[in-house]
């Protein structure tokens, strides 16, 4: 009998031994975390630029190739995005301003309002994917636990949106724990289905900031649908004011 | 030594597998051989080194503006279109249409786009069209407007006191309308100008462009009471249409997020003097666009316009404002008592006309059903009639108005071959204005208007599309209703069949167009006007390899 209380009392402190560590941990700052992840994509004074070549694969179908130049200039809340390739819609373009997205449609010659969530020539790429993020003001943090994801550790962070006006109701995110780098996120559907995952395997230093120059959607609804993102000539040489305006998207539109 | 027995091993076991889970919470990812993704990760150097201080605009290959070749670009449009018409489906119903017709459609726009150096671009749009003869089925917007080609029953209807036709062989010069015989002669080819323009710039400050190119104008979907500047209007029933523009010079100087545009519009066979001037002023103010713009142009009504836009939630919403002095349209009214002629024509080139619109639109790719766009917009035409028919008779507006049109419009017509062809005139006096088919054209006669259009294609990832379309005229209540489906084979061919439901009362703006042309005693001042109940049509229309190239 003694035997049996010692052994159910060393079991349960034993236990409660090896959670100490990890009750005793200190919880990292997950907002500040959100808001370096967010500022390390964030340009500031200086406008940022760059080529993205989006591969989309549809199975059954050809893969269909899309390449865009982005004009960013973080200060005023701006971006161009011109379609470069293919061919036949090289011209069409998005314009921010503000809080207002426009796509200029060369037939109509009309701007239509649009927003970030737009898929990008009916790709799993979003504006948005491009253009930075606002993830510390849209969600809050509401699970975490430790992770790795191939030869990195991470944190891998529940974030719930903490108003309506957001494309995703709730996000899975894999933050570097050396650094507020993003590994991996997964886009969830109010009902908790999973919508999109993306994988930012390579980076850049660009300005003092981390942009990632290789992206992968993996659509969570179509099976095998999958698009490919990379950037190149990725820079923060100025750019003309005229560049953020509609009449240079009118310019640019054939 | 200690021994254990298997509740308190069992314990103790769990409490180590508790501790190293929440210890190790990578555990299920360290050790799960199958996340795909885990293997993209493998490098422990992620960053790639670049040039940060690259100039985008260095190499002119990169540059958008600037093209080493002129690019000529184009889409083809093939269609076959068949339809069927019920005129009175309610006592004859539907064996035999009234009417058939099968009509293909062959086209091609032709664009080239020549960019020299950054500044300078010229580019060119031409559309070539095929057509051969049909017969269109008098339904939707198209049906109810009536044209020269209705001018060709002028013979039937001029009678003489006996009741016999003036001109039983047809008015002279009338359209043949003999057409017993199929139609198979050649196509008819049109080709026409659509854009041609120069854009050029001052030092990247101030921005030009000088031709004949689409004027963005009104911010309006279905309706756009603003857009006085361009040669046509947004078709309801295909918002997203072509719009055809005037020559104009545009200058435009923008500045921070806002945008400052003048205007001057060449009118045809003009004076220096008759210039059109256009000035307007975008302003962004967070989410919302605001525009305020003025219309001068001499001897035509001056505007001033308000347009506002913004995002609410997932719907675009939209504003237009239009205040005008004077109409340029030409108005029926009626006159006291048992005067003779009991109507007359007036115009009015004074007092304030108002016009309005608002709307919303939603143009949405949501996961899981589909594209769908969902639009709404009702519009006050101030220029419009208040009410449907005229004090002390029993005919609309519109009814009224048509019979003057064919009076005046055949008194003009036989003049210098009867003595007095002001007599074919009773309903107005000869010299009142003229009206002209402008005056009664779809969206003019009512005050009122509301449409609401919607479609939902590539339905839960398949091929099938929906769309539904509806406007009324909410001063004579009279509208129509047109649903449709489509299916997609492939990409190039595409098919699509649409219902087209009129309704309203006899010589209201949507009902039966044949119920606004006089049956009987034209010459009069009771003309009689058929009395026909809603009419029904049915259009297949197959695409056949169009696309872009």
């Amino acid at each position: 009998m003694f035997f049996h209380r010692t052994a159910r009392r060393a079991s349960v402190v034993l236990g409660l031994l090896f959670l100490v560590p990890v009750l005793g941990a200190d919880t990292p700052d997950f907002d500040t975390m959100l808001r370096e992840v967010d500022q390390l994509g964030q340009f500031g004074d200086r406008d940022f630029s760059g080529v993205y070549t989006i591969v989309s694969q549809v199975p059954g179908q050809d893969d269909s190739v899309t390449q865009a130049r982005l004009f960013r200039r973080d200060r005023s809340d701006q971006f161009v995005l011109i379609i470069l390739q293919p061919q036949i819609q090289r011209g069409q373009g998005y314009l921010q301003t503000g809080d207002t997205v426009y796509f200029y449609d060369p037939e109509s010659r009309r701007f239509e309002r649009t927003t970030l969530r737009d898929s990008i020539q009916g790709t799993d790429a979003q504006n948005r994917d491009l253009v930075r993020g606002n993830l510390s003001q849209d969600y809050r943090v509401t699970d975490w636990e430790l992770g790795r994801l191939g030869s990195f550790d991470t944190y891998i962070l529940d974030l719930e949106a903490t108003g309506t006006g957001v494309d995703y109701d709730r996000i899975r995110l894999w933050v570097r724990t050396d650094r507020p780098v993003v590994l991996r996120e997964e886009n969830y559907s109010v009902s908790g289905r999973l919508l999109r995952t993306l994988l930012f395997p390579r980076y850049a230093n660009v300005g003092g900031q981390a942009v990632p120059t290789q992206i992968l959607i993996v659509d969570g609804i179509n099976d095998g649908e999958r698009t490919q993102i990379t950037l190149r000539d990725p820079s923060v040489a100025p750019i003309p004011d005229g560049v953020f305006t509609r009449d240079y998207l009118e310019r640019v539109s054939r | 030594m200690i021994t254990l027995n298997a509740s308190a091993a069992k314990l103790l076991f769990i409490g180590l597998l508790l501790s190293c889970v929440l210890l190790t919470g990578a555990w299920a990812q360290d050790f799960d051989e199958d996340d795909p993704f885990a293997s993209l990760f493998e490098d422990d150097d992620m960053f790639d080194d670049v040039d940060e201080d690259f100039d985008p605009f260095a190499d002119p290959a990169d540059d958008p503006l600037v093209s080493d070749a002129v690019v000529w670009s184009g889409r083809f449009l093939g269609s076959l279109g068949a339809a069927w018409t019920w005129l009175d489906p309610w006592g004859e119903g539907v064996g035999e249409p009234d009417a058939a017709s099968l009509t293909p459609g062959v086209g091609a726009d032709l664009r080239f786009d020549a960019r020299p150096s950054r500044d300078y671009r010229v580019l060119g749009s031409f559309q070539i069209r095929a057509s051969a003869d049909g017969t269109t089925a008098p339904a939707g917007l198209d049906g109810i407007a009536l044209g020269e080609n209705d001018l060709a029953a002028l013979g039937e209807l001029l009678v003489n006191g006996d009741g016999d036709p003036l001109f039983p062989g047809g008015l002279p010069d009338a359209p043949d309308t003999d057409d017993d015989a199929p139609a198979g002669g050649s196509p008819t080819i049109e080709l026409s100008v659509f854009e041609l323009f120069a854009d050029f710039n001052w030092d990247e400050r101030v921005f030009f462009r000088f031709g004949k190119h689409t004027i963005s104008w009104g911010v309006g979907f279905l309706f756009s009471p603003a857009d006085v500047l361009n040669l046509t209007a947004i078709d309801p029933q295909n918002p997203d249409g072509d719009i055809e523009g005037p020559v104009s010079l545009r200058t435009r100087i923008p500045f921070g997020s806002n945008t400052a545009n003048l205007y001057l519009v060449v009118p045809d066979n003009a004076e220096p003097r008759d210039l059109a001037i256009a000035p307007q002023l975008l302003f962004e103010i967070g989410e919302t666009e605001l525009g305020v713009a003025g219309w001068y142009q001499r001897r035509r009504p001056p505007r001033g316009i308000l347009t506002l836009r913004r995002g609410v939630g997932a719907f675009d919403v939209f504003a237009e404002g239009v205040l005008a002095w004077g109409s340029e349209r030409t108005y029926l009214e009626a006159r006291g008592g048992d005067d003779d002629p009991p109507f007359r024509t007036v115009r009015r080139d004074d007092g304030l006309f108002p016009g309005a619109t608002i709307g919303f639109r939603r143009l949405d790719d949501i996961e899981g059903l589909g594209n769908l766009l969902f639009a709404g917009q009702y519009l006050y035409n101030g220029e419009g009639y208040a009410t449907n028919t005229l004090p002390g008779r029993d005919e609309t507006v519109l009814q009224i108005a048509t019979a003057v049109l064919f009076q005046q419009a055949a008194a003009a017509a036989l003049a210098g071959t009867v003595p007095e062809p002001d007599d074919l005139i009773s309903l107005v006096s000869p010299d009142d204005p003229t009206l002209a088919f402008s005056d009664i054209a779809p969206l003019t006669a009512g005050r009122h208007y509301a449409a609401l259009t919607t479609g939902l294609t590539d339905i839960a990832g398949s091929r099938f599309g929906v769309t539904v379309f509806g406007i009324i005229n909410m001063t004579d209540w009279s509208g129509f209703v047109s649903p449709g489906f489509s299916y997609r084979f492939t990409d190039r061919m595409n098919l699509s069949a649409t219902t087209a439901l009129n309704f309203g009362r006899p010589g209201s703006e949507f009902a039966n167009p044949a119920t606004r042309i006089p049956s009987d005693g034209l010459l009069s001042t009771n003309p009689v006007f058929p009395d026909t109940r809603p009419i029904i049509s049915v259009n297949l229309s197959l695409s056949l390899g169009g696309g872009s190239f």
